[in-house]
């Protein structure tokens, strides 16, 4: 799994190095030049979203040589090289958090808190990692079954539905227990949405790999 | 016989092209070189392809090291190093990023003897592959497939494209290899002179069936083509025949036992031909009755 997992960050960071730059840069002009609430809002769930777009397409990149097919024959399984694509979008997510999360710290720390409510900062997180898990759990299978010529496709079609699926879910919550909610409720729907997301992500690892299990090269 | 690598009736159908892999069987014996021989699109990547489970065959087994492998038998595969022709490995990795992965994977991998192997290769470890040339991915390709001591090494049209002077380097290396005894290569090509210089065996593929193997000895000092006339033909045992050809002046009669032939017909030219003319013969020529008892 390690030489995997290493396989994949590099193919994340050749497709997204550039990207991770300027949101890096990006965030620190946002917190020390212009530190509007909405701004730091929109740049925390660009984080979240972006990074998706860098690790997603390490799926089968590079198909044209024979690396995909090279990778079978190595002392692998078909379940491994499906599971540190996952592992690897987490992480890469996870780096996407943290570089969100400086960039919220910096602001506090030069600006003081400039959210409204304390729950802002926590739905945000919410509402862009469970993007970032909804859009893992539909590009993965959608990607293997359609193959590298949709792969674009796929990564446009999954974000949408993934803004989608969480707008969506935010809104029947709201719908069953709002509009004025308690921060315990609103705190408790958030984990609501993210715990639907990780089981989303959770049962589309198994999905991917029954279909790749069929893939031939 | 010890067998390193054995395919029964292996079939595979392509529905699409209408291709199939036909029943095809051969085995690669411990500590010997077999030379897989066929034009394009014969389905000797094909082949490869289910032996290593990157195809999944209809039917058929493929035993390696003598057991069946499966999906999961990442064990076996720790034995088998692969060269494929072209880019095995993607343009944006380096030698050393590749060896970081490799080290990940392999159990067996020898950082030290990867080191060994760019430096006699000259293959720079901190460039991108993509600024590699077609020899220096190939050298590359062979030093990964090499590093985490293999016991079958399978390339699949690794020498083609190559120059004549890479292709030797890269023929030396494999003879190197099956220097241990328990160490075998399947080479797959359609450069019949690379096999006649290191093949020990060669197995011949034509439209997804085998046609025929033989030893590369038998090849080159049993097997023959005679030049007949009409009635020279005509007096031939139909089981002596593998394959014929009719040419314009001539008929072009493939035998397993030249000698035989030359004692018995001492007015018929008999000549031992290098291996792409007999695997033109029996490609473009007639099935004779000879060509089952050769399989």
């Amino acid at each position: 799994m390690k030489g995997l997992l290493r396989d994949h960050f590099y193919a994340a960071y050749a497709n997204g190095k550039s990207l991770v730059r300027i949101l890096f840069v990006a965030g620190i002009a946002i917190v020390a030049v212009y530190p509007k609430e909405a701004l730091i809002r929109y740049y925390m769930l660009l984080c979240l979203v972006m990074i998706s777009f860098v690790a997603l397409p390490a799926f089968g990149k590079d198909g044209s040589c024979r690396w995909e097919r090279y990778k079978l024959t190595m002392p692998v399984t078909r379940a491994d090289i499906v599971r540190s694509c996952y592992v690897g979008q987490f992480l890469w997510m996870f780096a996407g958090i943290l570089l969100s999360g400086g960039a919220v710290v910096l602001s506090v720390l030069l600006h003081g808190f400039l959210f409204d409510r304390s729950t802002d900062v926590w739905l945000i997180y919410v509402m862009g990692v469970s993007i970032s898990l909804f859009m893992g759990a539909i590009f993965y299978p959608l990607s293997c079954l359609c193959g590298e010529e949709a792969k674009g496709a796929s990564l446009v079609g999954s974000t949408f539905l993934a803004v989608a699926i969480v707008i969506g879910l935010a809104m029947l919550w709201n719908f069953l227990f709002g509009p004025v909610m308690a921060p315990a409720m609103i705190l408790l729907g958030g984990a609501v949405i993210l715990l639907c997301a990780l089981a989303a992500y959770v049962g589309s690892f198994f999905l991917t790999v029954g279909i790749f299990r069929r893939k031939e090269y | 016989m010890d067998h390193v690598l054995e395919l029964d009736q292996v079939t595979k159908t392509f529905k699409r092209s209408d291709f199939k892999l036909d029943k095809v069987s051969f085995s690669v014996p411990y500590g010997s070189i077999m030379g897989f021989v066929g034009e394009n699109g014969a389905g000797k990547t094909t082949t490869i392809g289910c032996i290593l489970n990157t195809i999944l065959r209809d039917s058929g087994d493929v035993k390696l090291f003598g057991e069946e492998m499966r999906e999961a038998d990442t064990d076996l595969r720790e034995k088998i190093g692969v060269v494929y022709d072209g880019n095995n490995f993607p343009a944006y990795l380096t030698a050393e990023r590749l060896s970081g992965i490799m080290q990940g994977v392999y159990r067996m991998w020898d950082e030290p003897l990867f080191r060994k192997y760019l430096e006699d290769f000259k293959l720079p470890a901190g460039q991108k592959i993509k600024h590699y040339s077609r020899g220096m991915t190939m050298k590359l390709a062979i030093s990964v497939a090499l590093a985490h001591h293999p016991q079958l090494l399978i390339l699949d049209e690794a020498t083609g494209g190559l120059d004549p002077v890479m292709r030797d380097e890269v023929l030396d290396v494999l003879l190197e290899f099956v220097q241990e005894e328990r160490h075998s290569v399947l080479l797959s090509s359609h450069i019949t002179s690379d096999l006649e210089k290191i093949a020990d065996y060669i197995t011949f593929i034509h439209e997804g069936r085998v046609i025929m193997t033989a030893s590369k000895n038998d090849l080159a000092y049993h097997y023959a083509v005679m030049r007949c006339r009409e009635s020279q033909f005509k007096a031939l045992d139909p089981q002596d025949i593998i394959a014929w050809r009719k040419r314009d002046l001539q008929i072009d009669v493939l035998v397993a036992d030249g000698q035989k032939m030359r004692r018995r017909f001492q007015d018929v030219v008999v000549d031992h031909v290098p291996v792409d003319e007999i695997m033109i013969l029996l490609i473009k020529g007639e099935k004779g009755e000879g060509a089952m008892l050769c399989r």
